[in-house]
């Protein structure tokens, strides 16, 4: 999986922000998208592309108190809302 | 063809514009331009695309003052200024900028300060320039103000934006910008180059470490302008 083309990632106060740029101006400017601490390394990761259980195995390890089962959860929800927002390539 | 001093800039508009030369009394000036306002045909044309785009039709001298700002507002980015939608009003030198989706109520609200507090100076109704100016944050006149063309050709610090919503009873509150983001880029001026779009963002973001963000929940009692203006003197 991988992030789509034509975002960046912003810093706006406390908060990291997803822009769209160039033809994806258009096409998302309905949406903002912000990210917590987390869901930022998890951001990073799909940018550079990756599988489910790689950013499982990246938060299992940087979180080692984590139950796995929640943390599992987290993961999937996360990508089904970026699916959603339309912003991963399969 | 009339010199504008406006947001501590003078800019040379280069267009005989009916709208705009009803309008430019409190703004006209014999200084040397910081800048030049010259659009050529393209430009307007592309205005009016847009406002084909969402269904709107102005006459062209409207579209062509729509234009002439567009242009500012991209322009004005050169010197860390950034159009902003909302109603910005001022009182005791304090500036407050109220941001609401259309329909909300905004001008609604700011009458309500002038009629309780008659030293309330209104900015600008609905499309105030914001500048940074020596590391401060101004909220700036333009005769550029919405539907009842209210402003006044001042510059002064920014000292709250209030996000304004509905409610049965008056209450304001301070949050975190981070949980409003959504709403307030809605109502900044996207400029249509990539990277005058990023700096924009840069200097939102500079702006919320200096300028605190509250919430309001208001009804159209003149109680709200009283609630709002107490918490928001005092910060």
């Amino acid at each position: 999986m991988k992030i789509k083309q034509g975002f960046i990632l912003r810093k706006c106060g406390e908060a990291d922000i997803v822009v769209p740029i160039g033809a994806n101006v258009e096409k998302y400017k309905n949406i903002m998208i912000t990210l917590s601490g987390t869901s930022r390394m998890l951001w990073e990761q799909l940018v550079k592309g990756c599988d489910e259980e790689a950013l499982v195995t990246l938060l299992l390890t940087t979180f080692e108190d984590a139950p796995e089962d929640v943390v599992r959860a987290d993961v999937s929800r996360f990508l089904k809302t970026l699916a959603k927002a339309g912003l991963l390539d399969e | 063809m009339p010199k504008l001093y406006m947001a501590g800039l003078v800019m040379d508009v280069c267009h005989d514009n009916p709208i705009l030369n009803r309008q430019i009394a409190d703004y006209l000036t014999d200084k040397d331009p910081d800048f030049t306002v010259d659009l050529d045909r393209s430009y307007i044309e592309k205005e009016i695309e847009e406002e084909v785009r969402n269904d709107l039709a102005f006459p062209p001298s409207y579209s062509e003052y729509l234009a002439i700002y567009r242009f500012i507002a991209t322009k004005i980015l050169d010197y860390d200024g950034f159009l902003m939608h909302g109603s910005a009003i001022a009182k005791d030198g304090r500036a407050y900028l109220f941001c609401a989706p259309s329909g909300t109520g905004k001008s609604t609200h700011t009458r309500l300060w002038r009629e309780v507090f008659p030293d309330t100076i209104m900015i600008n109704d609905d499309k105030p320039i914001i500048r940074k100016l020596a590391g401060e944050y101004l909220a700036c006149g333009t005769p550029w103000s919405g539907k009842h063309d209210l402003d006044t050709n001042v510059s002064l610090p920014l000292r709250g934006i209030v996000i304004l919503a509905r409610g049965e009873s008056n209450y304001i509150e301070r949050v975190r910008p981070e949980t409003v983001l959504g709403l307030l880029f809605n109502q900044i001026f996207r400029p249509s180059q990539d990277e005058a779009y990023l700096k924009t963002i840069d200097l939102v973001s500079d702006m919320l470490t200096s300028v605190p963000v509250y919430k309001l929940y208001c009804n159209m009692d003149k109680e709200a302008a009283l609630v709002a203006e107490k918490t928001l003197s005092n910060n």
